[in-house]
């Protein structure tokens, strides 16, 4: 082989980039976010539970399963008129928020999960009374 | 035509993925055995391939420089296009890795009326690379979050600039590299397509790789736009954590598009080193990139030059004389006299 070291240099560079998810989690797979501690940890009265939550335009809250992969589309089509609404608002909140009427605090529920998957929430309190 | 057999290639992949995830127990084999697999073959297959190329001897100096090389001191130089030490050659390098240096010096001959031979500067390709290439890289960063916990910042802040949102109110975020990487990937295919020339020499793994690219691109994009449902990402982040701990778990039923999508880059990963892909290594080892234009200041040994002796006119004589006194031949040291019997 000509030019040994550079070349091994290179390549111990290019496997330790590639493995760099490895060696920095080093065998530690971390925690995993846990189920909400405000939600009946029975799935069956969760689901009973999901029921009466009333969303505007009559959208329904599906189950766990299926939440945790839309919740980002139904929050869009639910704010579709936000603007508007905002307007003739006249620069005073919007009083209700009923996801938390059910779920946990911001920081524990939506937070913790988020973080986990790296996203980045939307600060609702802007817009939102507390 | 040449296009045909890859692109039913891809096609066939993906259907082997999105069918094979829907047999009960085969998620493992796609979701962990899979990925393994190609990682060991990429890995492995990369250094194989460095070192068969660092194996290969060099006999030129064979730089090719497009610039005044080092001359008289009056002269003025180019030092990027004819480098004659290591820091000008790595100067080089980098222009060329990070800012695509040769293809933004594309020229397109023409004849004009005249008749006249013009040359134009034509950036397309240059720009559609770029495109395609710094997508392709702010995309690899950034799935880095689903495979290592805790996020470490930079990675979530490139996430976070990536889909950056103008919107206040709260929606999914659209990240500008999709689209990106899918108009460059695009248009270098076009460019396949539609230029005869171009055309004329594309062969099918030319094809393959771009067509891989794409459907790479397009499971993505839609997993994450419109196919949502059942693409848990909580789940995921923890079956790809686990692979980078050796402790992979599949938590929950993920829908066939995302195994559809890691068998896809799998794909990718194995065929790397063994397609023209592997250019990613192979733009530090090229010789005509690598090399300083020093022919005229440091003398170049062809490495594979046998080992030859020198051979004087002296010991030659020494060796034949008797032979050559016998055939009459003049030497310039007669043979010794011999001793009287
Ligand atoms: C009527 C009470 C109620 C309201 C209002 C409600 N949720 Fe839920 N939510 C639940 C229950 C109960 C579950 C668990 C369902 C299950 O286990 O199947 C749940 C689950 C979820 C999950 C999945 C959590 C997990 O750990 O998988 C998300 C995300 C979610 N809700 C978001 C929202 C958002 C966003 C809103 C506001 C638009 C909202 N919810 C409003 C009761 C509610
Ligand atoms: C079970 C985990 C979980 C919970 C609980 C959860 N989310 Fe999410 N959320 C996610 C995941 C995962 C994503 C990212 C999806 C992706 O990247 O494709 C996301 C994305 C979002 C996005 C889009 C962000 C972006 O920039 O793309 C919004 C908005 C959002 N969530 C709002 C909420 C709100 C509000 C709550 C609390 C009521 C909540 N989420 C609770 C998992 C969760
Ligand atoms: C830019 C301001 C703004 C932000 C930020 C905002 N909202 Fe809203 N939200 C509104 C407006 C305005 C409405 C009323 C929309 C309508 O009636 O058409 C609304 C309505 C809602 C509703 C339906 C009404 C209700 O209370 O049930 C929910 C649920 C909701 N928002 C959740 C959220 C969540 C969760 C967040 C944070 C992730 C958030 N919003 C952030 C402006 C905002």
């Amino acid at each position: 082989m000509y030019d040994k070291g550079q070349t091994i240099t290179f390549l111990v560079i290019f496997v330790l980039l590639v493995t760099f998810p490895i060696w920095y989690n080093h065998g530690d797979s971390g925690a995993v976010p846990t189920r909400d501690p405000n939600l009946p940890q029975d799935r069956a009265q969760a689901q009973e539970m999901v029921k009466y939550a009333t969303l505007p335009n009559d959208l329904k809250h599906p189950p766990a399963e299926e939440m945790r992969t839309i919740h980002m589309m139904m929050l869009k089509t639910i704010h579709a008129n936000a603007d508007a609404k905002l307007a003739e608002q006249n620069g005073k909140k919007m009083p209700t928020m009923t996801c938390f009427g059910c779920h946990s605090k911001k920081e524990q529920f939506c937070d913790s999960c988020h973080a986990y998957a790296a996203v980045k929430t939307p600060d609702c309190w802007s817009c939102h009374q507390q | 035509m040449k296009y045909l057999f890859p692109l039913v290639a891809v096609i066939v992949l993906a259907r082997i993925a999105w069918v094979g995830s829907t047999i009960p127990g085969m998620q493992y084999v796609f979701g962990v055995d899979v990925p393994y697999a190609a990682l060991i073959l990429f890995i492995g297959g990369f250094c194989w391939r460095v070192v068969y190329w660092a194996k290969s001897p060099v006999p030129f100096k064979i730089p090719t420089t497009c610039g005044q090389g080092y001359s008289l001191p009056w002269i003025k130089r180019n030092k990027l296009e004819a480098p004659v030490n290591t820091t000008e050659v790595a100067g080089r390098l980098f222009m060329e890795i990070v800012f695509f240096r040769s293809l933004w010096r594309n020229t397109k001959a023409s004849m004009q009326p005249g008749p006249v031979l013009t040359y134009k500067s034509t950036r397309w390709l240059w720009l559609f690379g770029i495109l395609f290439h710094y997508s392709m890289l702010i995309i690899l960063l950034r799935h880095l979050r689903l495979f290592v916990e805790p996020v470490p910042f930079l990675i979530s802040a490139l996430d976070a600039l990536d889909g950056f949102t103008l919107n206040p109110t709260p929606e999914l975020s659209l990240y500008v590299t999709d689209g990106l990487i899918l108009l460059g990937l695009v248009a270098l295919l076009l460019r396949r397509f539609l230029l005869r020339p171009v055309r004329y020499i594309s062969l099918a793994n030319d094809y393959f790789p771009l067509f891989l690219l794409l459907g790479i691109v397009i499971t993505g994009i839609s997993m994450r736009y419109f196919l949502r449902s059942g693409v848990d990402i909580i789940a995921i982040k923890r079956l790809l954590v686990g692979l980078a701990t050796f402790q992979p778990e599949i938590t929950a039923d993920i829908a066939p598009i995302f195994y559809t999508h890691l068998f896809l880059v799998s794909c990718l990963l194995a065929y790397f080193p063994f397609s023209k892909l592997v250019h990613m290594g192979g733009v530090f080892m090229s010789p005509t990139r690598d090399m300083a234009n020093d022919s005229r200041m440091k003398r170049h040994i062809n490495p594979w030059n046998p080992d030859i002796k020198p051979h004087s006119y002296a010991s030659y004589e020494d060796e034949f004389r008797k032979d050559m006194v016998e055939q009459g031949i003049p030497v310039e040291k007669e043979l010794p006299e011999k001793a009287e019997d």
